[in-house]
């Protein structure tokens, strides 16, 4: 099935034509959002399959916080609808939440609190949990279990906040500059346990300023430019449709062949 | 959802009581605020006594004068001897004889409620024995000068150490420290996620607005109730160490006032939490929340005043029942009536106004959390 790029919405209606019953994991319709009179999304579309990492790429201020925060219900839309696992983030919030994990790139902790209270008091608000130890242990966090949060290094916080967002054996996972701040050993094993989860049937959706790391892992991405999708699809095709060596190229480009259509 | 509320609660408390400053703030200054006034102030002048005579015999003044530990002032003019004649010499005994022609009946005016003007009591029994020792030794020939002693305690219940500190001091401090001790925690709890960006996470979780808003509110409250707690722990040893400073030597508790100040600081705690974290969700740092929290004292004390001022006036609106019904007021009211001994009637009432502004308030905070504009207001 191939794709045009920036025609998200044939792509997101080929999959729901496609006569399975399998619920998509993400699915945005005509979102819109403004911030008084600036708009911040302007009918955003997005479907993620299952098991699937959706990278969501733009420039700072691009929307695509604005666009995470929206599908999480934690920001009210304008227009438009979501649905996450086939449930609505606002209505459906607690058995929704059961099944989805988060991880917000600038997430603080309370300094006091352990890493092991904080992955064991995660926990008990899960009906099902994966084994934080095991967690823990994957993520090299294992000595540090005993130590506080304010011990804890940018990267090691960085790395517990993901463990967390890991803890309730999620569905599906909002991971926001997942990498930032982690050594390159770190960020590769991140990778592979990332491809481990999408193997295991959980779909991802990643927003990442690192396009190597988008292009090693993401199976389709979008990229958005003032609240409005510049570009949908795979990031192989992408880069041969649009004649680049790779995806940083490609990113580049487009931010500044679409500055006469910010305007 | 109990678990939810239970994870909460866990959290904010285990943070908390890590945290050095919040737990000066909430528990170690409520405790030793009153025993270091004590120990800073109390003792100063402890055994020196101020007192009047009449009638007295000039040698007897003189031998009491003589003592450097009494000071004896000029005899009052008006209708001396009497409760007014201690207050409005501040006196600690008045001392007079009567019937000095056929016997020497000596009566002592003390005031009861006070430690110091007890010891003088005594002090001046001591005083007028030794007077009789001397004068046997010195004029041996002469008949003996037996005094007749008689006391006559003054209890005033409006006035006094003991009454300023039951009366007026000690519920204004509570109604502070309920507000003051959990307000480290109070100002952090949601400004500080705020702060530190972990809102969006917190709503993020399988938990409901609600539980939030009732396992946060938990904590702020136990925090609260266990400082002014530890507050009052520390008023009663303040009075164990020198219950004469406060002027409480015969403070007697009953087990109703204590069940009844610990229903009431309860009910104060469930406010004044419900109202912090209230203005901590609305608060975009901790600072700004603290800074919003504090006016709430002056508020308070406000209250407070409108309660000590019209307390004893029977015709005052605290003497009808409309007071039962406005929340605060009857709680401050309440621990006012507890402290003087009094029976509080229509508890009904009270709890239930001050459960339903509590509920009001945790709904208001409730539904700021689900407003965009509140959450992401830095």
């Amino acid at each position: 099935m191939d794709v045009e790029p920036g025609n998200t919405k044939d792509h997101c209606d080929l999959i729901n034509k496609g006569g399975n019953k399998v619920v998509d994991a993400v699915n945005v319709r005509n979102l819109c959002k403004s911030y008084d009179d600036k708009s911040a999304l302007r009918g955003f579309d997005l479907t993620v399959k299952k098991g699937e990492i959706f990278g969501l790429l733009g420039h700072n201020g691009a929307g695509k916080t604005t666009a995470v925060e929206c599908m999480l219900g934690i920001r009210k839309k304008n227009a438009g609808s979501i649905k996450l696992l086939g449930l609505d983030p606002v209505i459906d919030r607690r058995s929704l939440f059961q099944r989805v994990g988060v991880q917000f790139q600038h997430t603080g902790f309370q300094d006091k609190i352990r890493v092991e209270e904080c992955c064991r008091l995660s926990a008990s608000l899960y009906d099902n949990t994966a084994d934080w130890m095991e967690l823990l242990e994957k993520f090299r966090l294992i000595d540090k279990k005993r130590q506080t949060v304010s011990d804890l290094s940018g990267g090691e916080k960085q790395k517990l906040a993901v463990v967390q967002a890991l803890i309730g054996k999620p569905e599906l996972l909002f991971l926001d500059e997942l990498t930032t701040g982690l050594d390159p050993e770190a960020r590769r094993d991140v990778w592979e346990y990332l491809k481990e989860l999408r193997g295991n049937g959980v779909s991802i959706v990643l927003t990442s300023h690192f396009m190597d790391e988008v292009e090693y892992l993401c199976d389709n991405v979008v990229v958005l430019k003032q609240g409005k999708t510049v570009v949908y699809g795979e990031p192989e095709k992408l880069i041969n449709v649009y004649g680049k060596r790779n995806l940083d190229e490609l990113f580049l480009s487009l931010m500044k062949d679409n500055q006469g259509d910010a305007a | 959802m109990i678990q939810s509320i239970i994870t909460i609660f866990k959290k904010e408390s285990l943070d908390a009581l890590r945290d050095f400053r919040s737990l000066v703030i909430t528990f170690l200054f409520p405790l030793i605020v009153f025993p270091a006034a004590v120990l800073l102030m109390g003792n100063k002048d402890a055994n020196s006594y101020t007192i009047s005579v009449r009638d007295l015999e000039p040698a007897l003044i003189t031998h009491l004068d003589r003592d450097p530990l009494i000071t004896v002032v000029k005899e009052p003019t008006d209708d001396s001897l009497t409760e007014k004649a201690l207050k409005a010499y501040s006196l600690d005994a008045a001392v007079v004889m009567y019937n000095k022609e056929y016997f020497n009946a000596v009566e002592i005016v003390y005031n009861n409620s006070t430690q110091k003007s007890i010891e003088a009591l005594e002090y001046i029994k001591v005083k007028l024995t030794e007077y009789q020792m001397n004068y046997i030794i010195e004029n041996p020939e002469l008949p003996h000068p037996g005094f007749v002693v008689t006391f006559f305690p003054v209890h005033d219940v409006y006035q006094g150490a003991s009454m300023f500190i039951l009366f007026s001091l000690l519920p204004v401090l509570i109604v502070i420290i309920s507000i003051t001790s959990p307000i480290a925690i109070a100002a952090d709890i949601f400004a500080g996620e705020k702060e530190r960006n972990s809102l969006e996470l917190l709503l993020s979780n399988p938990v409901s607005r609600f539980s939030i808003v009732i396992g946060k509110f938990s904590a702020v409250f136990i925090f609260g109730f266990v400082g002014v707690i530890c507050f009052l722990a520390g008023f009663l040893l303040s009075v164990a160490i020198d219950s004469s400073f406060l002027g409480l030597s015969n403070l007697i508790i009953t087990g109703t006032q204590i069940r009844s100040t610990l229903l009431l600081i309860a009910m104060l705690s469930l406010i004044t939490s419900s109202i912090e974290i209230c203005i901590s969700i609305f608060a975009k740092s901790t600072k700004e929340a603290q800074l919003y929290i504090l006016p709430l004292t002056m508020l308070f004390s406000a209250v407070n005043y409108i309660s000590e001022k019209y307390f004893f006036i029977q015709d005052s609106f605290l003497s009808g029942e409309i007071v039962n019904y406005i929340p605060v007021l009857n709680i401050i009211t309440a621990i006012r009536s507890v402290m003087m001994n009094r029976e509080v009637t229509s508890s009904v009432p009270l709890v239930t106004v001050n459960l339903l502004l509590v509920i009001f308030i945790l709904c208001i905070s409730q539904y700021a959390l689900s407003h965009e504009k509140i959450i992401y207001r830095s």
